[in-house]
């Protein structure tokens, strides 16, 4: 009881409300929010300029983001957004990474089964089924995001997970 | 659906994060900054002119009307790119019709009138590699048979129309346009080889053309050679980015070609 009470009084102040500074920030969730947009994206420089894109955002606001209850949920919300609102833009050309061979990060990316199904899939289909089954997030959510209703995000899913299956066993022989 | 999720976590977890992602947005802003600058100093140029001749004064617009200067030229000597010199590891400095573009050349390569070459092999078959930089004025409808093939009126002036010419040239497939970004610049990537079964010698001239440019044309190697084209417009110059190589280039060489595309800097 003694030692904790000395623990504690000699603790530092510390701000809990939030990341110390943006570069912190950036260094715990850059990582995280990029592997999530990796796998929505369709390609490794499309996550990346997605994830710089959505951190610029943030950066601009950085003295109020901080202070939210939530900045690290409001960085991945921002990138999702993003990208939903480039795949609304763009259609129909599918982005991709420059020359598969020519990174050794590309080298290990084609050799993941998942990630070279995932990039083959369709757009809509893949955010659908990355959000709601890795992510947890409802269809309703989703749609939300996508801007259309959860049953069609539910259907978008179910042939998702179905062209997933699909490509995955004849990856697995 | 247990088997997904357990997948796409596994994946997920196993994903490389980018390195330098702070490096990288200090880039970002900072170009953001220049180009809002840029912007300023446009419109502002336009207020005085309006002004200036209003009063009659000539003078003014023929100031104006000058290129913004480039600090990083004057004042700091990043060498400037020059044709068939041996090139030192480092940021160079190549000037295409006005355009000021600094890239980050690796060990190995040497200047052209383009851009730069693998100093050993130059950018010819089997396995040479080049990186330049062309705007281009118009394209021939057909690259082998090119001689006659320029249209009239000549391709139009933006990015999609060029697109759309390249991608319709006779004897010279091309694969999907897509979305690419350069220097935070929106580019469109094209990936086009000439056929392997071309018969260089039943071409015009024995040679196989892409495009005219105001330094002269474009023509290829090669059978086999693939371009990757990335097609941008700099501030209202249409530019295309040539990263050139051949089925046996080697790995290290085209590795070099992207990450030099990867650093380009419009000043």
């Amino acid at each position: 009881m003694v030692s904790d009470q000395r623990q504690r009084e000699a603790l530092p102040d510390v701000d809990l409300s939030g990341p110390a500074s943006f570069e912190d920030f950036v260094g715990a969730e850059a990582p995280r929010v990029f592997a999530a947009l990796r796998l929505v994206a369709g390609g490794r420089a499309q996550a990346e300029d997605l994830l710089l894109d959505a951190l610029m955002q943030v950066w601009d606001r950085w003295d109020r983001v901080r202070q939210t209850d939530d900045a690290p949920g409001d960085l991945f919300r921002m990138a999702m957004s993003l990208y939903q609102t480039r795949l609304s833009a763009e259609a129909p050309a599918r982005a991709h990474d420059l020359p598969v061979v020519a990174t050794p990060i590309a080298r290990i990316e084609a050799s993941d089964e998942m990630l070279v199904a995932l990039d083959h899939m369709d757009p809509p289909e893949r955010l659908s089924v990355v959000l709601m089954d890795l992510f947890g997030y409802p269809s309703k959510d989703v749609g939300d995001l996508m801007g259309i209703r959860a049953s069609r995000v539910r259907s978008l899913a179910h042939h998702g997970r179905q062209e997933l299956r699909r490509r995955l066993s004849e990856a697995d022989g | 659906m247990a088997d997904i999720r357990t997948r796409l976590r596994q994946t997920h977890d196993d994903v490389i994060p980018p390195s330098d992602v702070m490096g990288a947005l200090a880039t970002r802003r900072s170009r953001m900054a220049r180009k809002r600058k840029e912007k300023r100093r446009k419109v502002i140029a336009a207020v005085i002119g309006i002004a200036a001749v209003a009063a009659g004064i000539g003078v003014f617009l023929r100031e104006l009307s000058r290129p913004s200067t480039n600090p990083l030229v004057e004042g700091n000597p990043v060498p400037q790119i020059l044709d068939q010199a041996k090139l030192a590891p480092g940021p160079h400095l190549l000037i295409v019709d006005g355009i000021e573009i600094t890239f980050a050349v690796p060990e190995g390569w040497r200047g052209s009138s383009q851009g730069v070459v693998d100093a050993e092999l130059g950018a010819d078959p089997s396995n040479g590699a080049g990186l330049t930089f062309w705007t281009v004025s118009n394209v021939y409808t057909d690259a082998c048979q090119w001689r006659d093939s320029l249209p009239d009126p000549p391709v139009g002036p933006t990015v999609h129309d060029l697109l759309v010419a390249l991608t319709t040239q006779v004897g010279h497939p091309s694969g999907d346009r897509v979305s690419y970004q350069v220097d935070g610049y929106d580019a469109r990537e094209l990936k086009m080889t000439v056929p392997r079964k071309t018969d260089m010698a039943s071409c015009s001239n024995g040679e196989f053309h892409s495009w005219q440019s105001p330094v002269g044309d474009r023509y290829h190697q090669g059978p086999g050679q693939i371009d990757q084209l990335f097609v941008l417009d700099v501030d209202g110059t249409r530019l295309v980015i040539d990263a050139s190589y051949f089925p046996d280039t080697s790995e290290q060489a085209r590795s070099a070609l992207f990450a030099m595309v990867r650093s380009v800097h419009f000043m």
